[in-house]
This record gives structure tokens, sequence and C-alpha cells, in this order.
């Protein structure tokens, strides 16, 4: 007979993840397996808060929009003839169709299904043999507005009708890599790549040092080395990190030169820093190129990453920028690859008979503190 | 430790003697099922015998269900075994508590009835061999009169899994005393019932195991959306549709309501995600009962329970529950600190 047969419920372990790091151990597999949580991650996050979704160059132009599928919330973006920027559900108030999909540029949309027709503004104005139908009222059709703003080019929308202060959002980043001036850039590289993981996997990774030196010690774990006292813990689970590296290149050398507003600022050419602002927002700087990166849950085991690379746009009259921009694309590429396997062998293990969750290294800290924003948010107020 | 070590015959002892009051000549009926460790049920016979009581044990199939769905896996001679004894502790699990025939039983007015379900030779040891039961009651008493007076105050309660559910309390629909010496239903010792005004009760209750048909410990918590009445359940994983049927059971028709709540204090109490009289107990935890009271009248065709964790509690707006430990009023608080497992 087993005198203490004690196991861990979910409940205590839950408590010892919101323990100081020091004692903390990693959340329970339900947080990053669970259809059910990311249903809640889904209402109490997604439907919430601030999305980035793309830049403002992507939709320079009026009639540029760009769709999305944000855990099956269709969304679309328009720069109208006014030069303003709009983001409407992408439903047809027929029967619900996206009326737009892709990206392009279109002067008006119309519903692929029956024909129903908007305006760039969401503004019903066609509608075929309608007029018959009693009580229709076309003013009443228009698609529905969803919140959108920027900031230093980066577009963000929310589907919640009484979103957060924008102002309030953003200070962290306007803080953090205010500096990396991303209004100042372009789009060299949109590299989009699929994980077989949970977002929030994919979350943390990005903001995982402890494992660079080991996963990454051929590629860019070689030239980067962080201190704790680098890392600043923001409220509402973001992280800002600056620290040492190296041109995000196979020989970590530039192959255009230092960013000049990062030069007259004094930084070197092994200046690296990392912001994440929740939920699905990192920005990378390094001394030639800015990486800001979007990750969306597709499911509870997969994630589509977005990465951009920006580049000033006097860099594009390089005759050789085609070719010098390919080899951050695909080191930018290896580099991903090799955190793949450890990213499906983490979602793995989250159904596994004997996974338990280990306790923290003093080094996760970020992990720590954006885990348990995440968890408290997706669980609600009694999770305070 | 072996099997029929001191420990287990000391428990068992205090169980039977002390706490359950078993005097010599008493007709002490023991019921278990397939499933009962026969190690608890060696033992309270054999203490039952030593004090010089008459102990019987009648063993049955695991019933399938507990409440009057139960009536039809009870057998006679077991139905005439709980009107001839005087004291009876079950050891079945489903229990037999909220039968017709416990229920008539019960009526006599003679029997004293011990709920003790699925407690292991282990779980009987810390349940009632580590703890000093004077002590633990001292506290459960206090609490329960600080519960009593706030009859119609509202009570918060919230756990790190995302409950956060109000209610007016009710009238406590009964105690649960320090010594089983009168006819009665009697609990394993170490929880303080809450009882709402069932129509009051608002909000979510996240529990981390559920003892619908059976006892289960969950691998996602399970969420209940509760108005009045409970409105939804989601996430539990495969736990849900047990839950969902059981509840339907429970509601006659619909999900029902929040019967009780709990707050448990036993410090020897572990949770092993095996025994749900045991897990239900350890110190911080809630067993929130649903659907229809099997101790009114005709209530109780089906009663699951969810176990939730480390819950904190305020009454009136006052915190006195903090992650499942007592921190006011400060009497109490040093009191419950006080409370810890005993080791002889």
């Amino acid at each position: 007979m087993a005198m203490l047969e004690e196991v861990s419920n979910i409940g205590a372990a839950i408590e010892r993840l919101r323990a100081p790091v020091r004692q903390a151990q990693h959340a329970p597999g339900f947080i990053y397996n669970s259809h059910d949580h990311l249903a809640r991650e889904k209402e109490n996050i997604f439907m919430q808060d601030w999305l980035f979704v793309a830049l403002e160059q992507e939709v320079e132009n009026p009639g540029d929009y760009m769709t999305f599928r944000i855990l099956g919330e269709p969304a679309l973006i328009t720069r109208d003839a006014e030069g303003n920027l709009n983001a409407f559900a992408n439903v047809c108030l027929h029967r619900g169709v996206e009326v737009a999909s892709g990206s392009g540029n279109l002067k008006e949309f119309m519903c692929p299904y029956h024909g129903w027709l908007y305006d760039l503004t969401g503004k019903l104005i066609g509608a075929p043999y309608m007029k018959e139908a009693e009580g229709f009222d076309p003013t009443n059709c228009n698609l529905k507005r969803l919140g959108i703003d920027t900031w230093r080019g980066y577009v963000f929308i929310t589907f919640n009708d009484n979103p957060p202060a924008f102002a309030d959002f953003i200070a962290p980043l306007v803080k953090d890599v205010g500096y990396l001036h991303a209004e100042d850039v372009r789009i060299g590289n949109k590299i989009e790549m699929e994980f077989p993981c949970n977002w929030k996997f994919a979350v943390e990774n990005l903001m995982d040092f402890y494992h660079v030196g080991v996963l990454h010690s051929d590629s860019f774990g070689q030239f980067f080395e962080w201190r704790e006292d680098g890392v600043k813990l923001n409220e509402r689970g973001g992280v800002y990190i600056k620290y040492t590296s190296a041109s995000p290149t196979p020989e970590g050398k530039t192959q255009f030169r230092m960013l000049p507003w990062l030069e007259a600022a004094g930084e070197t050419e092994r200046f690296g820093c990392m912001a994440y602002l929740a939920p699905n927002m990192h920005v990378f700087g390094r001394c030639d190129v800015v990486r800001p990166i979007q990750l969306w849950p597709n499911g509870p085991d997969s994630t589509r990453a977005v990465i951009y690379h920006l580049f000033p746009p006097d860099w594009f009259n390089d005759p050789k920028f085609d070719e010098k921009c390919k080899i951050y694309r695909d080191y930018q590429i290896e580099v991903l690859e090799e955190d793949r396997s450890m990213l499906m062998s983490l979602q793995s293990a989250m159904g596994a008979r004997e996974y338990s969750p280990g306790p923290m290294s003093h080094l996760e800290g970020p992990i720590h503190n954006t885990i348990n924003y995440h968890v408290k948010r997706a669980l609600g107020n009694g999770a305070d | 430790m072996t099997v029929n070590g001191p420990e287990l015959a000391y428990a068992a002892d205090m169980m039977v003697r002390d706490y359950f009051c078993v005097v010599p000549g008493d007709n002490l009926l023991i019921t278990a099922d397939t499933a009962t460790d026969r190690d608890v049920v060696d033992a309270v016979m054999n203490a039952a015998h030593t004090i010089g009581a008459k102990p019987a044990v009648m063993t049955s199939p695991q019933l399938p269900y507990q409440g009057a769905l139960a009536n039809a896996y009870i057998s006679e001679p077991l139905v005439a075994a709980m009107r001839q004894c005087d004291a009876w502790i079950d050891l079945q699990f489903p229990y037999v508590a909220g039968s017709d025939a416990h229920d008539e039983a019960m009526k006599s007015n003679r029997m004293r009835y011990l709920l003790a379900g699925d407690l292991s030779a282990g779980g009987l040891i810390r349940m009632f061999g580590k703890v000093d039961l004077d002590q633990l009651y001292g506290v459960k008493d206090r609490l329960c009169d600080i519960i009593a007076e706030a009859t119609g105050k509202k009570v918060r309660i919230t756990n790190p899994l995302g409950s956060d559910v109000t209610f007016n309390l009710a009238k406590p629909a009964f105690t649960k005393s320090r010594h089983a010496d009168r006819p009665g239903l009697y609990f394993v010792p170490g929880s303080c019932t809450m009882f709402p005004e069932p129509d009051s009760v608002r909000g979510m209750v996240a529990i981390d195991a559920a003892f619908h048909e059976f006892y289960e410990p969950m691998s996602e918590p399970m969420m209940l959306t509760i108005d009045g009445k409970i409105k939804n359940v989601d996430g539990g994983g495969t736990s849900r549709t047990v839950m969902d049927r059981s509840l339907k059971r429970a509601g006659g028709g619909d999900y029902g309501y929040v019967i009780h709540f709990t707050y448990a204090i036993q410090p020897s109490a572990r949770y092993t995600g095996k025994s749900f009289v045991e897990d239900s107990r350890v110190t911080g935890s809630n067993a929130v009962g649903l659907g229809i009271p099997f101790w009114e009248p005709g209530g109780g065709e089906n009663h699951p329970d969810g176990v939730l964790t480390q819950q904190s509690i305020w009454i009136d707006g006052a915190k006195i529950v903090e992650d499942g430990i007592i921190i006011g009023p400060t009497d109490l608080a040093k009191a419950a600190e006080a409370v810890l497992p005993v080791h002889h």
C-alpha cells in the first residue's frame, strides 16, 4: 500500500505557475492543447484587444485592401478614396460570405455569391433583386465596422466595440522601440510560415533567450549575449529585452550598413533588441533591419507567423538589393526551422501521459510574465 | 508500512470509536463494493470488533449511480440490514446515501450513517489518524458559526482556474458535529458547508475534478456558467459528456442548481485524484454540489459534485480565505494556522 499517492491537480498547477519565477513551474498541458482553452483565449483576448495585422505601406493607395481570418473571424481593411483606413468584418450582410479575399486593389467589393456590392467604406451600394424584399433597407446593410488605428506605420484592428484606449495599448511600444523608426523603413521581405504548435509556444520561443545558446549555437547563437539587467517586464504580459547580437545573416555581417538612426544614437553593429506586445506582436531590432512579427493561432496546435524585414527606402536602390535581401530571408527561415522541431516536440508533450510541468529557470522571467498574463486573461476575473 | 500496521489500526479506531462513537453491543453495518479498498474494510471491522461492537460487512457490486438512481441496484438484504443496524459506515462509492432505502432507514431515527465513500487505506490514515480532530473541529465550528451568522449576506468565491461566483447565504441545512453520538447523517471530518440561496448563485465555477457517475480528475478545467441555474458547461475534456448527462438527470432535464459549497481544512489530506472524499478535503478545496440536494425529501435523484481548489472566499465583502488559507478574522486565522498534521 502506498502511503502517499499525491498527484498534481490542474488548480495547483496554475497556482505554481503564478508563483514568483524562481519558485514557479511551467503551465499544464491544457493551456497549450485544449480547444476549449483556445475558445476562451479567442473571446477574452483576441476579440478584446488590438491586433497587429499589417503595415500601412501594404495598404498605401486608395483601393488597397487586405483580408484576414482571425480565429475564424473574417476581417478586411481598406484604404478608401479619401485616404482613410477602414476595418470591417468581412461578412456579407446577406448570407455571411466573405466579400473580399486575399489582398489587392479594388474600387468596390462584390460578394461572389449573390453579387451584393460594397464600397471601400463598407457601404452597401448594390443588392440585386432585393427591391421586392419587404422591409429591406440597404442603409442598414453596411459592413460592420471594426476598430482600426496605426502607430509608426503599424496597423492594428480590434473586434471590440469598446476597446482599450489605443494610446494606452501602444504606450510600451512607444517607449521601448519607438527609436527603431518603423515609419521610415519599407518591406524588403515578408515571410509567412506555419508552425505545428500552440500560438503561445511561438510567442514564448521568441523571448526564450535561455535556449539560444543551445539550439541556435551554430547559427545566431554564436553572436548572441544577453544579461538579465537588459530585460524589462512590462504590464499586460509585455517584454522588452536589449542584448548583444549581430546582423541576422550567416556571417553576422551586414549586407548593407547600420540603420542611420541607430548609428546616430551611438549603437554598434552588435545592437539587438526585442519587444513583445500582447497578444500577437513582436518587434526585433538589429543594427541593419527592423523585424516586426505577427503570430496567429490557427488552432490549439497550429500557429501562423508573418515576419517582415524592413529596410530604409534608399537601400532598395542598391543594384544587388534583391540578392542581399534574399540572404536575410533565407537566414531567417533557417533559424526558424531550427526552432520547428522543438516547437513540435513541446506541443506533443502537452498531451503526453508523463508530462508534468517542470520548474522555471530564473532566465525564463519573460516567459513567466507573459504566460501568466495570458492564462489570467483567458481564465477570467476569478484568476486574478 | 504494512497493510495492517499500527497507523491503519489507529486511524480505524479513531474513526469507529472516537468519531463515530461505536460502543460495545452496537450493530455496525459496513457496506463496501467491488472497488472498495479491502484493507479499509478489514481495519474498520477489526476496530469495531475490538471495541465489542457487532460488525457485519456487506459487499455489493459497485453502484452505477448515486441517489435514487441507484434504487434498482440495491439488494433487499442490504435494505434489510440498513433498517436493522445501529450504525452504518458506508464505504461504497458511489455511496448509498440518497437512495430511497437510505431515506427510509434514516427516517427510523435510530441509526447513524457515515458517508466514507472512496477512502483508501492511506486516505483513512490521513483523514482520521494524522489530524487532531478536536483542534480541527475548533476551527471548523468557528468558521461554521461565522457562516451561519452571515445568513442572507453575499459570498464571493474565486480560484486560479477562473472561478468567480457570488451567492446569498441560506440557513445551514445541517451541521457536522465532532462526535457522531446521535442518529443522523455524518461525513468524514474536514470541511465546512455553505448553503446558497439557489436562485442567487451567479458567475463561473471552474472545477479540477468531478464526481458525476464516478470520480475523476480533469486534464483541463470544466467551467460551469451559473445564473440562478447552471446554464452552460464547457471545458473538462471527456468529462463534459458525463457531467452533462449527470446534471440533466440531477436537474430534471435541465442543469439544475448549485446546492452547496464547502471550505475544506484538513492538513493531512492529499490530492490523489482517486478519492473524492479526500481530494475535496484538501485544505482550500471546495466540493461544489450540483443538482438537487439528497438531504431534502424527494431530492437527490443524483447529485454530481465538482472539486474546486485553492479558493478565495469573501463574506459580505470581507476576504476570509485567500488562495485556500484562512486569513481572517485574526483569531480564526491563527487557530487555522495551528492545525497541522499529527504524527504519532
